[in-house]
């Protein structure tokens, strides 16, 4: 286990020995730094809460998690992007030897029912970090023999897939002759890894420079826990991508964004003989294209830093990646000279981030709204710039009203990342909570971070970027 | 706009409606609907959320109240035909999007 961002890590290791059942999740080996959150509020959003016997490798495809129910395991894969299947696991151990002896140690009451003369099957076999021969698999299917198999073997269409799985450690380079872990389970289902490919931003009718990548969305959403008939909102809403995953798990949507010259810009920037019509008619027709435009409930133009919301309409979830001007100006102007002239530009507009709207108030405005149009439980998610070389955990923004539940980074330069944010809402908003955490050093430490945009583009890292942009050709 | 996001913006700015001119005043030749997807539990769980007067008078200035009753009726969580004018309102009426781009100018604050 490694420490850091993941520092609730564990916890729930000690409280949870007892008899609930174990099952083995394979994870994807990507955006592993988010896996255990979405795990974690996926599990929550179920009714039951992560837990493990055993410590958790962080970074491992393999987690051994305690759930109380088959029913659980299944709401958990209705949702998870990061995890590919759910085993029931039956024997676990370090050797074969150890394997054997746990799966010999297995209830026979809790086999049979699988494993009976009437029913089909077949036995899966998964290494990770090796690759292995037919003849080993054929090996290792004819080690279980002393398992009671009465059922017949399908491979096409069998009633219950088994698994042995394999695994022969993190390192490509030092791949050892034996596997570290074996693992036997019955397949119960698989994840929603299939939606990173059916919602690519790829063949999506309308995008921003600044679309969210697929699968990262769809983490955006379960880390927020959004879930049916949820009302969901997003401020900074540009062509509504991240509304889609939201609806996807059926909850309804609505957002905002500010009417100003460079996102519409960017937007037609974006693809090229494609037209804007504004934000209504992108979001709608992105939701269209999916089936899911009965989620659909409005795009408004309005500043996000006014309230426009009666109080009592709460949203379950606000999900967001506010404008911090780095993405758009790296990819519209090639020069510093130009992106001196994109500011000039902006100053032009009544409302403008690159000039009057200074990072540290997007944030501000932001976690103020959260605490006062979420409902209790409620989660804000939303991505916050960080110029590496400066980042403490100090530095985020912080509300009397909001709990920080997760912090997960990914990285965008050799010096600049982003962090996913999550918060929830702990406590009733009241109008003095509105400006208790002015006087907190670290929202002043983040209006000096104002000129994150001024950082990235500064001389030394400038020459990074150079230098990166040139290896990569 | 829908008449649902038109209630959860209308209240706010209720208080300047005597002298400031509420901007989102409804003219009926805006009008348009959609079909939508009726979902009971969505219109159900959102009836408690609505300003039920502010609703029922946006409705009728479109010309759209389709018999929706002045007072909220008790139990309405399992009258599906009630359920489902609530629906039409909320969802599938909405004045045309063109009026609804300016809001924000004229809100307060």
């Amino acid at each position: 286990m490694r420490g850091g961002a993941e520092h609730s890590m564990g916890s729930g290791g000690a409280m949870a020995r007892g008899p609930l059942p174990c099952y083995l999740l394979l994870l994807a080996q990507e955006n592993l730094e988010f896996r255990l959150p979405e795990i974690k509020s996926l599990l929550s959003l179920c009714g039951g809460q992560f837990s493990s016997q055993q410590e958790i490798c962080i970074n491992s495809p393999f987690w051994i998690l305690n759930i109380p129910s088959e029913e659980m395991a299944r709401g958990l894969m209705k949702r998870t992007v990061c995890a590919k299947s759910i085993f029931e696991l039956w024997g676990h151990g370090k050797s074969a030897e150890e394997l054997y002896t746990s799966l010999k140690n297995y209830p026979m009451e809790k086999m049979v029912p699988y494993l009976q003369s009437n029913s089909t099957y077949k036995i899966h076999i998964h290494a990770f970090n090796k690759t292995l021969t037919q003849e080993e698999k054929i090996k290792r299917i004819d080690a279980l023999e002393f398992l009671p198999f009465e059922g017949k073997v399908n491979l096409k269409n069998p009633e219950h897939i088994f698994w042995i799985l394999e695994d022969y450690g993190m390192d490509p380079n030092n791949i050892p002759e034996e596997p570290l872990d074996l693992y036997f389970g019955r397949w119960i289902a698989d994840g929603q890894r299939e939606l990173i490919e059916s919602y690519s931003v790829k063949r999506r009718h309308f995008i921003g420079n600044t679309s969210m990548d697929a699968c990262l969305s769809f983490i955006m959403a379960n880390h927020g826990r959004v879930k049916a008939n949820d009302v969901v909102f997003d401020p900074f809403v540009g062509t509504g991508g991240l509304l889609i995953s939201s609806a996807r798990f059926g909850a309804y949507v609505c957002g905002t964004d500010i009417d100003y010259n460079t996102v519409h810009g960017l937007g037609k920037a974006s693809r090229k003989n494609q037209k804007w019509r504004g934000p209504d008619e992108n979001i709608r027709a992105n939701l269209r294209q999916y089936g899911l435009e009965k989620y659909y409930l409005d795009a408004l133009i309005s500043d996000a830093s006014k309230p426009i919301w009666r109080k009592e309409m709460l949203f379950d979830a606000i999900i967001t990646d506010p404008p911090y001007g780095i993405r758009e100006a790296t990819r519209r102007t090639g020069s510093q000279k130009e992106i001196l002239k994109a500011t000039e530009r902006g100053t032009e507009n009544h409302i403008s981030i690159s000039s009057n709207y200074h990072l540290s108030d997007i944030f501000f405005d932001l976690l103020n709204s959260a605490a006062e149009y979420l409902v209790m439980g409620g989660r804000l998610v939303y991505w916050l710039p960080v110029y590496k070389p400066e980042y403490t955990e100090e530095i985020i923004p912080r509300h009397p009203c909001l709990k920080l539940i997760s912090n997960c980074e990914q990285m965008l330069s050799s010096h600049t990342s982003r962090r996913l944010i999550t918060m929830e809402k702990v406590k009733e908003f009241e109008d003095n909570d509105q400006y208790s955490h002015l006087l907190d050093y670290q929202s002043l430490l983040y209006k000096g971070h104002n000129a994150f945009r001024e950082k990235y583009f500064s001389g030394v890292t400038k020459r990074i970027a150079k230098e990166e942009k040139d290896n990569q050709k | 706009m829908k008449l649902l996001t038109h209630n959860m913006l209308t209240s706010h700015v209720r208080g300047v409606r005597p002298g400031g001119g509420f901007p989102l005043r409804i003219q009926a030749t805006e009008v348009k609907v959609n079909n939508v997807d009726f979902n009971q539990e969505f219109v159900a769980r959102m009836i408690p959320k609505v300003e039920w007067g502010a609703l029922v008078e946006a409705a009728e200035s479109l010309g759209h109240l389709s018999d929706l009753p002045h007072e909220l009726p008790p139990e309405y969580e399992n009258n599906e035909d009630f359920l489902r004018k609530v629906h039409h309102v909320l969802l599938e009426v909405r004045n045309a999007p063109s009026s609804t781009s300016t809001i924000h100018h004229r809100l307060p604050g």
